[in-house]
């Protein structure tokens, strides 16, 4: 931290902005994973999600001075990098060549399996990108570093409650729209 | 719900956990924004400095506008030499300076904005100079248009006058006023 401090140009500022870069350095260390993971739940291209999590990580520097409640930094660089997220999402026309990575045990399944439940996923995602932004983003928060309703709740500033009423909402939505699996 | 469904959905879900930023992802976030600081720092600056200037220049603005009007505008009548100022007196201007002057004062100021007329004549009136009450100002008037259309009798009282010396005008008689007598009536009452 304090190479990052002292070399960069966060570091030259003024003395009373010293301690601003260093606890925002902290921030930036700690919260990293979590605005890139928003993004991708959007995107899902590693490439567009890192340029979307540092858009909002440079638009929370220069506005981290504003921020009164500095416990608030997740949900509001949360909040921040999902708007940045859904206008690329919606304006970006090169989304063809998203990526999909897998999670499963290639050794113990076979090519077909592996293409069926590529589509299977693609099709999920298809469904989850036509949810309203309300469902949509509890999803994703709930499917980012093992967020709990508690953690997702916190994130969003609304009450436990309404995060379990918007996940079952939006599973019953898109079990809905992915009828056509079960045949 | 279908488990076969939820299934699905759920793995699809975990791709989500799964994906991290690649290993220089840090380092690239760190350099992202300090090139976006640095790129602000200027704009920081110029913020300042452009609210500053704009506010000097106001300022003088400001100031311009209520500092006092130029003090030769107003008193370039009162300096005025007499005989510039009504050539028609040339002759008597020497033994009537304190007329002629009196006179340009008066023309000077109706034709200057009432605003700005009244504190500087009194700023900036000469000392030598006559001054005439406003009562006497229109007779001192047209005495002086007299003598510019060539009144003979008022050019010779003017040259009658001793500088220093009163003027004696007789006193307007005015008989009294007859008021008849009203004689109170005891039956009406105003309250």
């Amino acid at each position: 931290m304090n190479e990052w401090v002292g070399r960069g140009v966060l570091g030259t500022f003024v003395s009373d902005r010293a301690g601003l870069d260093r606890e925002f350095e902290a921030r930036l260390r700690d919260s990293s994973g979590l605005a890139f993971g928003v993004a991708f739940g959007v995107l899902r291209n590693r490439e567009d999600a890192e340029e979307v999590a540092q858009d909002a990580f440079a638009r929370a520097f220069h506005r981290f001075h504003q921020l009164r409640d500095r416990e608030a930094f997740r949900a509001w660089l949360t909040r921040m990098t999902w708007r940045l997220a859904i206008d690329r999402w919606r304006s970006d026309r090169r989304r063809t060549a998203r990526e999909q990575a897998t999670v499963t045990d290639h050794d113990s399944i076979n090519t077909e399996q592996l293409v069926v439940d590529r589509e299977r996923s693609h099709a999920v995602w298809q469904a989850i990108d036509r949810l309203p932004d309300k469902l949509r983003i509890v999803l994703v928060l709930s499917a980012i570093d093992g967020h709990d309703t508690r953690e997702v709740a916190r994130l969003l500033d609304i009450p436990e409650g309404t995060v379990k009423s918007r996940m079952f909402v939006a599973r019953k939505t898109l079990a809905e729209q992915l009828r056509w699996m079960k045949s | 719900m279908d488990e076969e469904l939820n299934r699905a959905i759920d793995r699809a879900l975990d791709e989500l956990s799964a994906v991290r930023p690649a290993p220089d992802f840090l380092p690239r976030l760190r350099a992202h924004v300090e090139r976006a600081a640095r790129l602000e720092a200027p704009i920081r600056w110029w913020i300042p400095f452009s609210a500053s200037a704009t506010a000097v220049v106001a300022g003088v603005i400001v100031a311009s506008l209520f500092r006092a009007p130029p003090v030769g505008h107003s008193t370039r009548s009162v300096e005025a030499p007499a005989a510039t100022a009504v050539p028609a007196l040339a002759p008597n201007a020497a033994e009537t300076p304190g007329l002629i002057v009196t006179r340009q004062i008066a023309v000077g100021a109706a034709s200057l904005p009432r605003q700005r007329r009244l504190p500087t004549v009194a700023a900036t009136i000469d000392p030598d100079a006559v001054l005439v009450p406003p009562g006497q100002l229109a007779a001192i008037g047209r005495l002086l248009d007299a003598i510019n259309d060539g009144d003979d009798q008022a050019a010779s009282a003017v040259r009658k006058l001793d500088v220093g010396t009163a003027i004696e005008i007789a006193p307007i008689q005015i008989d009294p006023v007859i008021v008849p007598v009203i004689k109170a009536s005891k039956e009406s009452s105003l309250w």
